[in-house]
């Protein structure tokens, strides 16, 4: 009989892993905030994550360069803050995407002559 | 009471907003005030528009929802006040940036926890020889770097030397301590504060 749950923490650790590859795709033609990207993750990329969790990874992303922030005034004068790539965020993301290519290239393989 | 919680019509609602970032400002306080407002900002702006994206007329209910989806503040602020900490630490070498950051880390899981503990034993070791340097010149027989006579080394801070044993340093250990404490700290904090990594949870 097929173990559903031991499926569905293998789905949920390459969630994880590819987490910030993610991120790094929904921030690449627009900036958003913080619960615009938990909605894009969510409805686009399927990515059922724990909210709150998204802003941590975005403090370290920030502290690695990778994104950038800034608050903007909304027309309510509440300030809303939002994210966007750097330069090294772009770049990064260039080479996530070939690296993600190659891996899922030699796994397609595989599974072609398993 | 911020804008957005005079948009509340149901008190309880209020309520229950103000218990949850009750709790963020408490797991939070240990951050620069600057640091503080600005994470407190965003997170009730998150709230905010998710409680508005809930269906259902009762605010209660939504926000109930709201905060579920959100998730636990230990697990998503923890890690932001331990980021923080630690970095802070790489800069200033603080020891309370030093000792917060490692406590808060350890939210993110058994692997954290462990690394803590690991980290806190090598910041005991420095310790140790910041306390040997200093001891010496009040206990200058009991303290310093032994030969024992079979053979081995001990340092520290001894009841009764052992037997037939050889103070090797003298003097010497002061600065020796100094620097061996200084080594270590210093060598830890880099290491902590490139090191940290952030909690991630997907469900």
């Amino acid at each position: 009989m097929r173990d559903e749950g031991k499926i569905s923490r293998w789905e949920s650790q390459v969630r994880k892993g590819v987490l910030d590859f993610v991120v790094l795709i929904c921030l690449e033609d627009t900036r958003l905030y913080g619960y615009e990207l938990i909605i894009r993750l969510k409805q686009k990329a399927g990515l059922d994550v724990s909210e709150g969790t998204i802003y941590p990874l975005l403090n370290r992303m920030a502290k690695d360069d990778l994104v950038a922030a800034e608050w903007v005034e909304m027309p309510t004068g509440m300030p809303r803050k939002y994210y966007h790539l750097t330069r090294e965020g772009r770049e990064t993301l260039a080479d996530m995407k070939i690296g993600w290519r190659r891996f899922t290239s030699s796994v397609d393989t595989l599974l072609e002559h398993s | 009471m911020t804008t957005r919680t005079a948009l509340f019509t149901q008190p309880e609602a209020l309520a229950i907003w103000d218990r949850f970032f009750g709790r963020i400002k408490t797991i939070c306080r240990p951050l620069p005030d600057d640091a503080q407002r600005e994470l407190i900002l965003e997170l009730e702006d998150h709230l905010y528009e998710s409680f508005r994206a809930q269906p259902g007329e009762s605010e209660v209910e939504k926000l109930a929802i709201a905060i579920e989806n959100m998730g636990d503040p230990d697990e998503f602020v923890r890690p932001l006040v331990a980021d923080h900490q630690l970095a802070a630490a790489g800069r200033t070498m603080d020891p309370r940036s030093v000792f917060l950051g490692l406590l808060y880390n350890t939210s993110r899981g058994a692997k954290a926890v462990a690394a803590s503990f690991l980290y806190g034993l090598g910041y005991l070791l420095s310790l140790g020889f910041l306390l040997v340097a200093i001891g010496k010149p009040f206990s200058p027989d009991r303290v310093g770097l032994f030969a024992r006579s079979g053979g081995g080394l001990v340092m520290g801070i001894l009841d009764q030397p052992p037997a037939g044993s050889t103070e090797l340093l003298g003097y010497w250990i002061i600065p020796v301590g100094i620097v061996l404490s200084v080594v270590i700290y210093w060598t830890l904090t880099r290491l902590i504060s490139r090191g940290r990594s952030t909690s991630r949870t997907a469900r």
